[in-house]
C-alpha cells in the first residue's frame, strides 16, 4: 500500500510466489502494474503493509531497514537499468564495494573483483571511472558488482533497458550464464518477452494483481 | 531562457551567491564607516586639538618666547605636562601617571569628558580630574583625596575624554589634569627636566592660522619651539584613520576573494551539469553567444543576488565598527549610510564576482553539439583559448587595482597582491600534495569508511581544492593574529628574569641618592644598579651646527634625532646589555680637550657618523667636544636604563643630573610597599615598575588584536558559508551514493561513518595547512618585523586542528542532514 498524491493506493494485491535456491524467473506486465514495487519489496528495500517476505529464512517485513540492509548486503545482488554505478569510485572500486561494506578488507576481494571484471571483459579498464565507460560496459561493471559476493538471489530490473540490441545480448548471456555457475537465483523484471522467457518461468502482473505464473520453454542459446 | 534554465539549479546557485556576502558586507560597511569617519573629522576639527594653535617647549618658557606669544595674541591657556607619582591615600597605592596643570580656557573646541560632567568646570578651583581607570585602580571616587608631590587634591570627578585623544593613549599614560596655579604647590617642578610646556591659542575668527605659522616659524625654529595646528592634525589623523580602515579593508576585500572563489567553483560545477544541456541547445541552433549569454546571465543574477545582500548587511555591520575602532579614535563616530562609498564597495564587489564567474562560464563557448552523442565528449583545454586568457589577464589587472583602491597605495597593493597569491599558491600546491599523499598511502587494510572518506578527497569533482583554499586561509589568517599577538605579549616583552631588575626608579637627584639606597636596604631590595644621567643637545655633527641642519633638506637626518634631549651617563665599562661593534671603549678623560664618547649603532646610523668623527654637545651651555671613539650594540628590550651615548668616567662628574637606580622586587606586594615608602620620602622620584609596563602591552596587544581577530572573522565566516554551500551543492550527489551504498547492503551507520571520515579529513587537512602557514608567518614576522624571540606553540594549533576540524564534520554532517533517510527504493524508481 502506497500513499500517494489525496489518498492511499494499494499496488499489490495477494501477490504469492516462491522462488527455489538457483532458480529463475521474470516478472512481466505494463507500466504501472507493480512490478518495480514486488522487486523492491522481494530485495528488502521496502516492507509490505500486509503480508511477508522471506528471504534465504529471513522474514524480511519483521526486520528494520539496517537489518534488512544486512541482509541485502549478504544474500542480495543487484542489477539496474540505469547501472547506479558510483560515479566516483573507478570500475575496480565499484565493484568491490558490497563486500568491503561487510567488513572485508583482504587482498581477496580485490583478485576476486579484478577476476569478475576479466570474465565480463573490462579486465583492461580497472581504473576506469564510470563517465569514461559506454553503457555496456557500466553494466558489465554493475554485473560484476552483482556476483562478486556470490549473492543467493540477483534482481535485475530491465538490465538491458538502457542497451542497444547488440550489447543486450551480451548483457544477457553474461547474466545467465554466470546465473548458471555460481547458483544464483535470479529475478528478472523487463518488459521484453523474449527476454523474459530466458528465465524459464514467467509471472505476469497486471493492476497489482499476479494474473500469471506459467513455465515455459527456456529459449537459451 | 536563463531564468527558466536556472529553475533546477536556482537555490543552489543562491547559496553560493550567499558566500560572496560577507566579503561585500564587509567592504561596504567599512567604505561607509571610512567615509563617516572622514566627515566627523572634518566636523569636529577643531575639537582634534582643542584650540586653533598649540605652540610647545621642552623647557619653562624664555622672555623672547612670552614675547611672541604676546604677538600672537587670541585667548591664551597654559599647560605643563609632566611624569610623577601620585599617591592615593586612600588605599595607600601609588602608580606612574602623566600629570598636566592647564589654565582655565582649555579646552576652547569640544570639552572634556567627566563623570560627573560639572567636573570638567570644577576642578580648576582647586581639585583634580583624574583617569577613569586609576579610579577603578585604586578604588576611589570623586571626594577621595589623591597626592601629588607635595599637595594633595580632592577627586573633582573621573576623567572619560579629552578632546582629541584616544583611549589607547590613556592605556600607557594615565591622565590627572590640575589647577594650573596649584602647580608650584606639588613642588615637583624645582628640580625636574622632562616637563613639556605648551600654550592654547584660541585666535579670532578672521586669523588664517596657516599664514600665521608660516609667518611666525623663523622665530619658533630659533627658539626651539613646535607647533601644532587644526590642519596639521587634521592631516596626520586623516592619514593614521585612512591607513586604520585600509588594513580593515584588505580583510574585507581578502573574504571577497574567498567568496569569488566559492562563485567561480560553483558556476565551475555548474557548467558541467548543464554540458548536456548547452549541447542540446546548441544542437537546436542556439549560438556560441547566445548560449554563453544564458549563463552569463545567470552568473550575473547570483552575484547581483549577493551583492545586494551583502551590501544590506554591510549597512547592518557599519553600526558596529565604532566600537571595535573606538580606542584608537580620538572622537566619537556619527554613523550615517553613506551612500557614494556603498554603492562604490557593491559595484566593486559584484565586478569581482563576476569577472570570476566569467573565467568558468568560457567552458560553456567550448562545449560543441557533439556532446549530445557523447557523455564522454571532453570540451577543448581551456589554455588554447584566447578568450581565457584575456579574462584571466583582466581578472589580475582588476584585482590588482581593487587592492591598489582598497590599500591606497601601490606598494601595499602590490605587496598584499604578492602574499596573497603567494598563499594561495602555497595552498593549491599543498592541497595536491595532499591529494596526491591520500592517494598514495591509502591502504586496502584500512577500514571501509575510511579509505572511502579519503578517496572522496581526490575523485573526480572533489572540492578538496575549494575548502582547503577558504578553510586552510581562514584558519591560516586567524591563527597568525592569534600567534602574532602572542609572540607579541611573550616575545616582545622584556624577559623578567631572577637576576635582572623589575623596577626602575629615576629622576633621583645626586642628595637623594643615599637616601633612596637606605630605603631599599630597609625593604630588603638589592640596588643592582646606580647609574648617574646627565641630559644634553645635540649642538653641532662634524662641525655642522644642528641648526642649519634643520634648515637643511637634504640632511637625511631625522630631526626628532637632531632636537632630541639626549640622557647620556658616564662609566668605565660595557654593559652586560651592551656589545661592542667598533673600536675601543672610551679612556678615562677630562673635561677640558676632546672627549671620547661611545655611540649606540642605531643613533650613529641616523645622526650619519662613524669612528672619528666630531659631536658637539650642549651641556647647560657649556659645550663638549666629543669624538666617536666606539659603537656599541644594545639590548634595548632590558629592564634598565640604556644610552645612546657614554661618556667615560672623569668627564661629567660634576655635571648636574641626577641617578636611575634599579632594583628587584620578587613579588607585586613588596614592589608596591617599596614604591609607596619611597614616593613617601621623596614625591620627585618616578618609579617604573615592569609589572605595570607588561600589563599596559598586554593590553595594547589585546586591543590592536582585537581589531585584528575582527578582520579575520570574516573570513573565517566566508571560509563556513563556501563550506556549506559546497556541501549543499554536492548534495544530490551525496544522496544518490548514499542510497546506491544502502542499497548494495550498507547500513546507515556505515554511511554516517563515510561522511564523517570525509569531513574530519578535509577539516584537519584545512587546519594542518592553515596551520603550517601560520607558524610560517608568525615565524617571519617575528623574525624580520618584531625581532622577537619565536616558540613553538603547540597548544593554539591543538585547539585549532579540534575547533575546525570539529566545525567541518558538525557542518558536513548538518547539511548533509535528511541524506540517510532516504529511503532505499528510491533507487528503482529514479531507475524507470
Amino acid at each position: 500500500m502506497y500513499r500517494s498524491g489525496e489518498g492511499e493506493l494499494t499496488v499489490l494485491k495477494n501477490v504469492s510466489f516462491s522462488l527455489e535456491a538457483g532458480g529463475a524467473c521474470a516478472i512481466v506486465g505494463p507500466s504501472g502494474s507493480g512490478k518495480t514495487t514486488l522487486l523492491g519489496l522481494c530485495a528488502g528495500l521496502d516492507v509490505p503493509s500486509s503480508g511477508s517476505v522471506r528471504l534465504n529464512g529471513a522474514d524480511l517485513s519483521r526486520l528494520n531497514e539496517d537489518d534488512r540492509a544486512k541482509v541485502r548486503a549478504e544474500n542480495v545482488g543487484f542489477v539496474f537499468q540505469s547501472f547506479q554505478l558510483l560515479s566516483t569510485l573507478t570500475a575496480l572500486e565499484n565493484v568491490m564495494v558490497p563486500l568491503e561494506l561487510r567488513g572485508m578488507n583482504s587482498k581477496g576481494i580485490r583478485e576476486a573483483a579484478v577476476s569478475l571484471l576479466g570474465k565480463v571483459g573490462l579486465g583492461e579498464r580497472l581504473q576506469h571511472y564510470p563517465a569514461q565507460l559506454s553503457g555496456g560496459e557500466q553494466q558489465r561493471v554493475a554485473l560484476a558488482r552483482a556476483f562478486l559476493n556470490s549473492p543467493k538471489i540477483l534482481f535485475a530490473d530491465e538490465p538491458t533497458g538502457n542497451l542497444d540490441n547488440e550489447t543486450s545480448e551480451r548483457i544477457v548471456d553474461l547474466l545467465f550464464e554466470l546465473n548458471n555457475s555460481s547458483g544464483t537465483a535470479l529475478v528478472l523484471v523487463t518488459h521484453n518477452l523474449e527476454l523474459a522467457r530466458k528465465a524459464g518461468r514467467i509471472i505476469q502482473l497486471k493492476g497489482g494483481l499476479l494474473v500469471e505464473d506459467v513455465e515455459v520453454e527456456p529459449a537459451l542459446p | 531562457m536563463a531564468w527558466r534554465d536556472s529553475r533546477a539549479s536556482r537555490r543552489k546557485l543562491l547559496l553560493f551567491s550567499s558566500s560572496i556576502i560577507i566579503g561585500i558586507a564587509a567592504l561596504v560597511a567599512i567604505s561607509s564607516f571610512g567615509q563617516n569617519l572622514r566627515n566627523t573629522i572634518d566636523q569636529q576639527a577643531k575639537t582634534l586639538l582643542g584650540a586653533d594653535l598649540v605652540v610647545a617647549a621642552r623647557d619653562p618658557f624664555t622672555p623672547p618666547m612670552e614675547e611672541l606669544f604676546r604677538e600672537i595674541g587670541g585667548q591664551q591657556s597654559r599647560e605643563v605636562i609632566f611624569s610623577s607619582m601620585v599617591v592615593f591615600p586612600k588605599t595607600g597605592g601609588t602608580r606612574l601617571v602623566q600629570v598636566r596643570a592647564v589654565e582655565p580656557g582649555f579646552p576652547y573646541y569640544g570639552q572634556f569628558e567627566t563623570q560627573p560632567t560639572a567636573a570638567a568646570g570644577e576642578f580648576h578651583s582647586g581639585s583634580a580630574l583624574v583617569e577613569d581607570t586609576l579610579l577603578l585602580q585604586f578604588d576611589s571616587k570623586p571626594g577621595d583625596p589623591v597626592k601629588i608631590g607635595q599637595a594633595t587634591f580632592a577627586i573633582a570627578g573621573a576623567l572619560l575624554k579629552v578632546p582629541g585623544e584616544n583611549a589607547v593613549f590613556s592605556t600607557i599614560a594615565p591622565r590627572i589634569y590640575i589647577p594650573f596655579d596649584k602647580l608650584d604647590a606639588t613642588q615637583l617642578l624645582a628640580n625636574d627636566s622632562f616637563a613639556r610646556y605648551k600654550v592654547f591659542f584660541k585666535l579670532p575668527a578672521s586669523t588664517e592660522v596657516e599664514r600665521l605659522v608660516r609667518r611666525i616659524r623663523p622665530k619658533v625654529d630659533k627658539l626651539g619651539l613646535t607647533v601644532d595646528t587644526v590642519e596639521e592634525r587634521k592631516a596626520s589623523l586623516g592619514r593614521a584613520l585612512e591607513n586604520l580602515n585600509h588594513f580593515l579593508s584588505l580583510g574585507g576585500f581578502i573574504a571577497l576573494l574567498l567568496g569569488a572563489i566559492g562563485i567561480a567553483s560553483a558556476i565551475h560545477v555548474h557548467v558541467r551539469q548543464k554540458t548536456a544541456s548547452v549541447a542540446v541547445l546548441r544542437c537546436l541552433g542556439c549560438s556560441v553567444a547566445q548560449s554563453f549569454a544564458i549563463y552569463l546571465l545567470q552568473a550575473a543574477a547570483l552575484g547581483l543576488v549577493g551583492a545586494i545582500a551583502g551590501c544590506a548587511l554591510g549597512l547592518a555591520i557599519q553600526y558596529t565598527l565604532p566600537q571595535v575602532a573606538a580606542d584608537f579614535l580620538p572622537m566619537r563616530v556619527e554613523v550615517a549610510v553613506a551612500w557614494a562609498p556603498i554603492l562604490r564597495a557593491t559595484a566593486a564587489g559584484f565586478a569581482v564576482c563576476l569577472i570570476f564567474a566569467v573565467i568558468p562560464l568560457l567552458g560553456i563557448r567550448r562545449i560543441a553539439p557533439l556532446a549530445v552523442l557523447r557523455a564522454s565528449y571532453e570540451p577543448a583545454a581551456p589554455l588554447r583559448d584566447p578568450a581565457h586568457w584575456f579574462i584571466l589577464i583582466l581578472a589580475v589587472a582588476g584585482l590588482l587595482w581593487f587592492a591598489r583602491y582598497q590599500a591606497g597605495r601601490w606598494t601595499y597593493a602590490l605587496s598584499f597582491a604578492g602574499a596573497l597569491a603567494g598563499a594561495f599558491a602555497i595552498l593549491t600546491l599543498f592541497a595536491q600534495g595532499l591529494r596526491r599523499l591520500a592517494r598514495a598511502i591509502i591502504s586496502p587494510a584500512w577500514p571501509f569508511a575510511w579509505r572511502q572518506g579519503m578517496a572522496n578527497l581526490y575523485r573526480p569533482q572533489n572540492r578538496t581544492l575549494l575548502l582547503l583554499l577558504s578553510l586552510g586561509l581562514g584558519v591560516f589568517l586567524m591563527l597568525t593574529l592569534f600567534r602574532t599577538s602572542q609572540i607579541l605579549s611573550a616575545g616582545l616583552l622584556p624577559k623578567d628574569k631572577a637576576d635582572q631588575p623589575n623596577a626602575a626608579l629615576f629622576d633621583v637627584q645626586a642628595d637623594q641618592v643615599e637616601k633612596v639606597k637606605q630605603i631599599l636596604a630597609e625593604q630588603k631590595l638589592p640596588v643592582l644598579a646606580d647609574v648617574p644621567l646627565v641630559t644634553m643637545r645635540l649642538h653641532s655633527i662634524k662641525g655642522k651646527p644642528v641648526r642649519a641642519l634643520l634648515r637643511d633638506p637634504d640632511r637625511h637626518i631625522p630631526r626628532w634625532a637632531l632636537r632630541r634631549e639626549y640622557r647620556s651617563t658616564y662609566r668605565d665599562t660595557v654593559d652586560s646589555s651592551e656589545e661592542l661593534v667598533q673600536g675601543s671603549w672610551p679612556a678615562k678623560s677630562r673635561v677640558a680637550g676632546i672627549i671620547p664618547v661611545s655611540a649606540e649603532e642605531g643613533i650613529a646610523r641616523d645622526l650619519k657618523i662613524g669612528l672619528g668623527d666630531e659631536v658637539v654637545f650642549d651641556l647647560q651651555g657649556i659645550m663638549l667636544t666629543n669624538r666617536v671613539a666606539s659603537i656599541r650594540r644594545v639590548d634595548w628590550k632590558r629592564v634598565q636604563p640604556n644610552f645612546f651615548f657614554v661618556f667615560p668616567t672623569g668627564a661629567l662628574e660634576d655635571a648636574p643630573g641626577f641617578h636611575i637606580i634599579t632594583t628587584r622586587a620578587e613579588t607585586r606586594e613588596k614592589s608596591a610597599a617599596m614604591q609607596k615608602a619611597v614616593v613617601r620620602a621623596l614625591p620627585n622620584v618616578s618609579i617604573i615598575d615592569m609589572a605595570l609596563v607588561l600589563d599596559t602591552i598586554d593590553a595594547l596587544v589585546h586591543k590592536v588584536s582585537f581589531v585584528f581577530r575582527f578582520m579575520a572573522l570574516f573570513t573565517v565566516a566566508t571560509g563556513l558559508i563556501v563550506l556549506v554551500a559546497s556541501v549543499l551543492t554536492g548534495r544530490y550527489q551525496r544522496i544518490q551514493e548514499s542510497i546506491l551504498l544502502r542499497t548494495l547492503g550498507a547500513s546507515r551507520e556505515q554511511v554516517r561513518r563515510i561522511l564523517i571520515a570525509e569531513y574530519l579529513l578535509l577539516g584537519v587537512l584545512a587546519a594542518l595547512t592553515g596551520m603550517i602557514l601560520a607558524e610560517a608567518g608568525a615565524w617571519a614576522l617575528a623574525r624580520y618585523v618584531f625581532d622577537a624571540e619565536f616558540h613553538f606553540a603547540i597548544l593554539p594549533m591543538f585547539f585549532a586542528l579540534v575547533i575546525v576540524s570539529g566545525a567541518t564534520i558538525l557542518t558536513g554532517l548538518l547539511a548533509n542532514r535528511g541524506v540517510l533517510d532516504k529511503p532505499p527504493l528510491e533507487i528503482l524508481r529514479s531507475a524507470t
